[in-house]
């Protein structure tokens, strides 16, 4: 047992660094210290959301963790907030980050949390934020160039899955089942948009449910070829055994990065060859190493959100390191400059040199877990890559080729 | 009697004392829990501003609410969805006729119009459901009100109301994504632009600013600073108007009602339609209050409105004492510091403050440490896990203080309905009698007319 | 209660309610719409069946919890909040002993504690079922019964013993003071995933002439409520314990004076009441084979629509009243958009309210 401890480091630095911010305080000069790089962390850590945010605030916290385990000059200081998948606790969270003087928030998941925490307390106060929302209202809102996300617009994804269906797999009539907030709704109605083919019934459902059978029914009683599931992991969990239970595996089943999740296969017990998907994970430079460090650390497979989690922390730190102060607006000039094309590669394996580089002043570009990560103007990153996945007869959760949107 | 003694006595008996203890002791507490988390100046003044906020607009809502229950004795546990109403009415009427992207379009009035939209909308909300429901007795009335709340918020979650028009007229909920609120008009009187800071101040905004940053506080906080006053300001006027209805021939009638309803109809009052005139009263100032907290917050979704906020604005108003503007407003205050933001500071607090290197992954494995004698590992759990254990604190004060004062910090006020006080003349009689022992039957009477009726 | 009680009250109530015509009228339309879309194909006879059957077994055991809480309603006279996360701590107590039992040997008592929701016993390696482990199943729910027993007895001697003579609203905010509690020192020790629990390799019968199938573990929820609402029937009916509930539920005052022990019908009616809540909860996750730590909280929305809509104090309303509710929010499914099935219960019942002021079965109570 005891050797399954694993280390959860950032508690420690946190109480040292902040001992130190103390100090910084009473002598009246914390920009002084300019090797402190502040990155405050915003996930919801309970309400509806809470399964979803807790292992995306672990990952979130990893990057810090493996710089401050590195012997650089720089000390990673990280404060965590929990949401609680709530925008009114969001924004309270948010100021008191802004409160103890941290430039850059890393999440929060929710596009309700991220714009409520955009509008009311990083623009006001100049503070950047990289959020993990996925909604395409995130890419045109006018947030003076303070928002970044590192996962992909719902507008690219929906795209990636009507082509996976009407190129690869020859769908020509779909339903859709997705969760009933903004997520699953904006995901699914930007899909029935994209497809090139009849949608015949759009169902929605709420997560917690004891049964999804009658939803179901009613999703696939048109007798759809496929039917595209919008879920979460533990909404999905319930979902497919509720589907393999009572209706024929002859209707293909699309899916999202919510199953794309090895947990799935032991959880749901069933031949699970009818589902393909579309993830927006598993092209990064990075994945490999995360995906170790992740395992080692809390001992447990990443999931959803947990990739761009690390990547929205990483590239914070990594501006921070080359702009050289905690200034949200000068980490927000910088975001670009260390995460596209030309520089040095750094990738979640050099992440602590990188940082010393950046603090150097060299060209850096920073290569992430979820893709190569490269923002546009808007903050969004560029050209987000897909791919396709799927499970084989004995379980095993495998990915196939990348899927490009021109 | 000791000066102490004194002290608590007047601090128990003066509203305005009582307040002002309140908010001090809040301020304090608070200003201890910014230092130990080694806060600036401008970082300290920024959380009692939050917390200022918090307590005005749980005050508000209590207030409200204390309308309903604590005078009429109407049990609404539907507030999440009267606020919701008027919230929602207010940035439909608002939104701009051509949306820009991402947006949903509205009717592009004027935010005046906006608010006694929302308000009158959030009353008419009110009669709807209380003219069919007062027929039934208070736990029955209290179900149809949550689930009238709950409809109201799955039909502004459904896409189906996404976008839709009415007689030519585009307008729409925005669905789960939410619709955008008006800008605060407080950022007009400050910024040139209020959609864009950087356009530059107006001369109100030059010298305030100057002022302010001359002690170090930023724009941002000033500018949450003058909303969080205007809040009191608004705090004020909900306090005089509730306390003249309850002094006020209609709320005498209204507190017979909670006190005996057949003989308050006896007397011949239409108490039904005194309980709906009510019921709609507090629903329009419910409105208002969920205006001016979660309009002025930029965007407005459906997951605001959950019942968990209606539970919340009942546990101020009992922990403060129904029945009791006064207490209304301290247990505002009470729940916002000690309930809402107190735990969260604790828990941040103790996350900065200790640090335990190693933590287990799951329970059993935090717990298999304790059989070896050793604590660190449960405790380095703990540290880990503390968002769900801050709930778990929310949830032991409330305990605590339901046993310790179970009818709230002023619920031993009974108002009394009569515009004179005839037990207090009672108690005076009592007084000049010799055998003190016969006092004390009138005990609980007697305590509540020796008060104010506020 | 007699059901000719409750036509000749129907029928008294026709002549002054327009409103019980109307609502007769909307009733008859619906049915007549539903014959029609299945005549006509629109809505075939399996989607039908299989509404049915989902919104019957769901409202069993919104049936079966509201049983308890209507209970704890009209004998100590308050909504007890932290009825749905007793079903939530009844269930997880009651998992976890059929975990213990169904995979001991192969797993860690650890891995076991978690029931899944982390470390290495997964779903298929333990495999617990009705049909493959039935020994463990049956340890589990009657594990959750006396734990949830146990649980409420302990919390009403702590906590709302000492409010007894407060308002109903003090205790209802103290039991939301509970629930808090409860669940999230749930979610602090398991965490706030949800994976699956139960094994789906269990037996299927299938009615071939509509292709409805039916699950061994529905079948055993079905069965297993039945019989503790016959149980709990018998009890209040013919029992000493039962009379002197139901009396005291009537009039407190009067049933202390005539010598009825009040403190220790309060305890019974905390060891019925949280008995059948902790089988509602183990049973729940037995047919929807996944258990979260806010299952009850999620719940305790309809287990109350269900009590108040079937009268409050009346077992047959809450059982009546958790089948309305449960086929209300499947059946909804053939006229509204998915978003609203909930809607549709919560509307259902303030419905009926507005024409049965006091709910379905109301004016009596516990019978």
């Amino acid at each position: 047992m005891v050797a399954n401890q694993k280390r959860r480091e950032f508690i420690a630095t946190v109480g040292a660094v902040s001992a130190f911010g103390v100090a910084g305080c009473l002598s009246g000069d914390e920009n002084a210290s300019g090797n402190t790089i502040k990155v405050g962390v915003m996930q919801p850590l309970t309400g509806p959301l809470g399964s979803v945010g807790e292992p995306a605030r672990d990952a979130a916290v990893l990057p810090a963790q493996q710089v401050n385990d590195a012997d650089i000059e720089a000390e990673i200081d990280i404060q965590t907030e929990d949401t609680q998948t709530d925008p009114q606790a969001a924004v309270s969270a948010a100021q008191s980050l802004v409160d103890a003087d941290y430039p850059a928030i890393s999440g929060p998941l929710s596009t309700a949390t991220t714009l409520q925490v955009l509008q009311n307390v990083c623009k006001p106060n100049q503070i950047a934020e990289c959020t993990l929302a996925t909604a395409p209202t995130i890419t045109d809102v006018d947030d003076n160039d303070l928002l970044f996300r590192t996962s992909a617009s719902d507008a690219l994804m929906s795209q990636a899955v009507a082509q996976l269906a009407n190129e690869g797999m020859d769908v020509s009539s779909i339903s859709t089942f997705a969760i009933n907030d903004s997520y699953g709704q904006s995901l699914a109605n930007a899909f029935a948009d994209a497809f090139d083919g009849n949608v015949l019934e759009q169902v929605s459902f709420e997560s917690g449910q004891s049964s999804y059978t009658s939803k179901l029914t009613q999703a696939l009683s048109g007798d759809p070829d496929a039917l595209f599931i919008v879920a979460f992991t533990e909404n999905g969990i319930k979902i497919l055994r509720d589907f393999y239970s009572d209706f024929s595996s002859d209707t293909e089943i699309l899916a999202t990065s919510g199953i794309y999740n090895p947990a799935i296969p032991e959880n749901v017990n069933a031949d699970l060859t009818n589902i393909t998907g579309v993830t927006s994970v598993g092209t990064g430079p990075s994945l490999d190493h995360f995906n170790q460090a992740f395992n080692d650390e809390y001992g447990s497979e990443p999931g959803q959100f947990t990739w761009q989690a690390y990547d929205a922390t990483a590239t914070l730190m990594l501006a921070n390191a080359a702009a050289d102060s905690n200034d949200g607006a000068a980490i927000k000039d910088n975001m670009r400059q260390i995460a596209n094309p030309e520089g040095t590669e750094v990738t979640a394996d050099n992440l602590a040199e990188g940082v010393e580089m950046a603090m150097n002043g060299d060209d850096i570009n920073y290569q992430g877990v979820t893709s190569d990560i490269t923002f546009d103007d808007n903050g969004d990153v560029e050209s987000g890559t897909y791919s396709e996945y799927w499970f084989t007869s004995d379980g095993a959760l495998e990915t196939g080729d990348q899927i490009s949107i021109d | 009697m000791s000066y102490t003694d004194r002290l608590r006595d007047w601090l128990l008996t003066d509203d305005a004392a009582l307040m002002l203890g309140v908010m001090t002791g809040l301020y304090a507490l608070f200003t201890v829990f910014g230092t130990v988390l080694g806060l600036n100046f401008a970082g300290i003044v920024s959380t009692l501003q939050q917390i200022t906020f918090f307590a005005a607009v749980y005050a508000l809502l209590a207030l409200a609410l204390n309308l309903q229950w604590g005078y009429a004795g109407l049990l609404n546990i539907g507030v999440a969805g009267f606020m919701a109403v008027a919230v929602y009415t207010m940035a439909m009427l608002t939104a701009p006729v051509n949306a820009p992207a991402g947006g949903v379009p509205g009717l592009g009035l004027p935010i005046w119009v906006g608010i006694l939209g929302g308000m009158t909308v959030a009353a008419v909300a009110g009669g709807v459901v209380a003219l069919p429901a007062l027929r039934l007795k208070a736990d029955y009335f209290a179900i149809v009100t949550l689930a009238f709340a709950e409809i109201i918020r799955i039909t502004y979650n459904s896409q189906l109301f996404q976008t839709f028009s009415v007689a030519g007229f585009e307008m729409g909920t925005g669905a789960s994504r939410g619709i955008p609120a008006p800008t605060n008009p407080v950022l007009s009187l400050y910024y040139t632009d209020p959609s864009n800071y950087s356009a530059g101040t107006t001369a109100f905004g030059s010298m305030v600013f100057g002022a302010f940053g001359a002690i170090g506080l930023d724009e941002a906080l000033v500018v949450d600073i003058t909303y969080t006053l205007i809040l009191i300001g608004f705090l004020v006027l909900y306090y005089v108007l509730l306390s003249r209805i309850a002094n006020s021939p209609f709320g005498r009638v209204l507190k017979a009602i909670r006190n005996d309803e057949l003989v308050a109809r006896s007397l011949g009052k239409n108490t039904r339609w005194f309980k709906i005139k009510t019921f709609m009263l507090g629903c329009a100032l419910m409105g208002f209050a969920g205006i001016l907290w979660q309009g002025s917050q930029s965007l407005i979704t459906p997951t605001q409105f959950t019942p968990m906020l209606t539970f919340y604005i009942f546990i101020a108003l009992i922990i403060g004492g129904a029945g009791s503007n006064t207490g209304s407003v301290i247990g505002g205050a009470l729940f916002a510091g000690l309930l809402f933001q107190g735990p969260v500071f604790v828990s941040r607090i103790v996350e900065t403050v200790f640090s335990l290197g190693t933590a287990p992954n799951t329970f059993p494995d935090a717990v298999a440490g304790l059989a070896a004698l050793r604590v660190e590992p449960l405790l380095a759990y703990t540290l880990s896990n503390l968002a769900s254990l801050r709930f778990v604190i929310v949830g032991l004060v409330l305990i605590y203080l339901m046993l310790k004062q179970p009818t709230g910090i002023l619920g031993h006020r009974k108002e009394i309905a009569a515009s004179i006080d005839i037990t207090e003349r009672v108690s005076r009689e009592n007084s000049v009698t010799p055998p003190q022992s016969e006092m004390n039957p009138s005990d609980s009477q007697s305590r509540g007319s020796g008060e104010d009726d506020r | 209660m007699q059901m000719s009680d409750f036509y000749s009250g129907l029928r008294d109530s026709v002549g002054d309610r327009p409103l019980l015509v109307v609502l007769g009228v909307c009733v008859l339309i619906l049915l007549l719409d539903l014959v029609r879309q299945l005549s006509s194909g629109a809505l075939p006879a399996r989607n039908l069946a299989i509404f049915l059957k989902n919104g019957i077994v769901l409202g069993l055991i919104v049936g079966l919890a509201g049983v308890g809480l209507s209970m704890i309603y009209s004998i100590l006279g308050f909504a007890n909040f932290a009825h749905g996360d007793y079903l939530t701590t009844g269930a997880f107590a009651g998992w976890m002993t059929s975990y213990m039992i169904a995979g001991f040997g192969a797993f860690g008592l650890g891995d076991l504690f978690l029931i899944g929701i982390a470390g290495d016993a997964t779903t298929v390696g333990v495999g617990a079922g009705v049909a493959t482990t039935p020994i463990a199943i049956l340890a589990g729910l009657l594990v959750a019964i006396v734990f949830t027993v146990f649980l409420s007895v302990a919390i009403d001697r702590l906590i709302y013993s000492r409010l007894r003579d407060e308002e109903g609203i003090t205790l209802v905010f103290t039991s939301l003071g509970v629930a808090l509690v409860l669940r999230y020192l749930i979610a602090f020790v398991w965490g706030q995933n949800s994976t699956g629990l139960t094994s789906t390799a269990e037996p299927k019968f299938s009615v071939s002439s509509i292709g409805l199938q039916i699950n061994a573990h529905e079948i055993t929820v079905a069965v297993c409520s039945l019989l503790l609402m016959f149980a709990v029937h018998y009890l209040l009916q013919y029992t000493k314990l039962g009379i002197a509930m139901r009396a005291m539920a009537d009039n407190r005052d009067l049933a202390s004076v005539t010598g009825i022990p009040t403190d220790r019908i309060v305890r019974s009616t905390w060891v019925i009441g949280g008995g059948l809540t902790g089988a509602a909860g183990y049973l729940m996750t037995l047919e929807s084979g996944t258990l979260a730590f806010n299952t009850g909280w999620t719940l305790l929305l309809l287990i109350f629509a269900a009590v108040i809509l079937g009268g409050i104090g009346s077992i047959y309303g809450a059982i009546f009243g958790g089948l309305l509710i449960g086929v209300a929010s499947t059946v909804s499914l053939v006229w509204l958009p998915s978003g609203f099935t909930q809607a549709a219960a919560f509307a259902l019942m303030i419905v009926v309210l507005i024409v049965r002021p006091n709910g379905l079965f109301g004016g009596v109570t516990t019978a």
